[in-house]
């Protein structure tokens, strides 16, 4: 595992972060669900699930990108975050634990920004989000 | 099949107020416990107005406009449970936050296949403008339509 290396002395490629997540619940889905307005119910709904041929509920992909947020917060406050997206690759399943971690792709000094590349990897190895952020470089 | 003809609808707007109790329930389902989403107190300390939302929730906003999750999608041709969440992106240009009363601005910009028809891909844009009439954010949504089987 890369060492963590803090945001003001990082290179690109250095890992800036992590946060790890799960094993995924049916209660994180149910929160969720509730909270965030995303209401399908292949999220909550097994009966609804296994009529369209999957074995169970899967978590919603905006839990992965909130976790990417959750991720992003200790790096940057809100109002210092530019930009921030995610691609939703894999499906999670219940149970998944999910390691999130940030990396540093390049700096612009000049413009006090810097950009990360975001993943979100389930412990099998299989990549569920892929992601970018901007994010303005704290003032020390 | 998707219409063609959703290319450029512009949805009929909504208005969301951001209650503090949503930016709690919020941050409590994804499980942050920074107390600068849950406490007013803190949050001003910090130099917010309010307590200021999770980076992801403007998806959120997005949604909340009183109807089924899917009914854009549903509307241009989309069954659900045959599509996924492609991808989402925001662009932040000031901080929202509880109190704030956010009018949700989306427009299909793009409806385009790949893999040969067996996937179309719906991008919405969407434009957040507060109650002082600033533009706070934009996010860009794609929803992937699966119109085969895959092999």
């Amino acid at each position: 595992m890369s060492e963590i290396v803090p945001l003001h002395l990082a290179r690109p490629g250095d890992l800036l972060t992590q946060l790890h997540v799960g094993p995924v619940t049916r209660l994180d889905l149910a929160l969720f669900y509730g909270a965030s307005a995303d209401h399908n119910p292949v999220h909550v709904d097994i009966d609804y699930a296994r009529a369209r041929g999957r074995p169970d509920v899967i978590a919603h992909g905006m839990l992965s990108a909130a976790y990417l947020g959750r991720m992003l917060h200790r790096l940057a406050p809100p109002g210092s975050i530019q930009k921030f997206s995610t691609r939703f690759l894999a499906v999670t399943d219940i149970g998944d634990e999910l390691l999130c971690s940030a990396v540093l792709m390049q700096t612009e000094a000049g413009a006090g920004l810097a950009e990360l590349a975001l993943a979100v990897h389930k412990r099998s190895g299989v990549q569920t989000c892929s992601g970018r952020a901007v994010i303005r470089l704290p003032q020390i | 099949m998707i219409d063609r003809r959703f290319l450029g609808w512009e949805v009929p707007p909504h208005i969301v107020e951001v209650e503090r109790q949503m930016v709690r329930n919020y941050a409590h389902a994804i499980g942050e416990s920074d107390p600068l989403y849950f406490d007013e107190q803190v949050a001003r300390r910090a130099g917010y107005r309010d307590l200021p939302l999770p980076p992801s929730f403007p998806f959120t906003l997005y949604l909340m406009d009183g109807k089924p999750s899917f009914w854009r999608v549903e509307q241009m041709g989309a069954v659900i449970g045959t599509g996924y969440h492609g991808e989402v992106e925001f662009h932040y240009h000031a901080v929202i936050c509880a109190g704030d009363r956010i009018e949700c601005r989306t427009r299909v910009s793009d409806i385009s296949d790949r893999k040969n028809g067996q996937l179309t891909l719906i991008t919405e844009s969407t434009r957040f403008v507060n109650q002082h009439g600033q533009h706070v954010a934009d996010m860009r949504n794609v929803f992937v339509v699966v119109n085969t089987p895959s092999p």
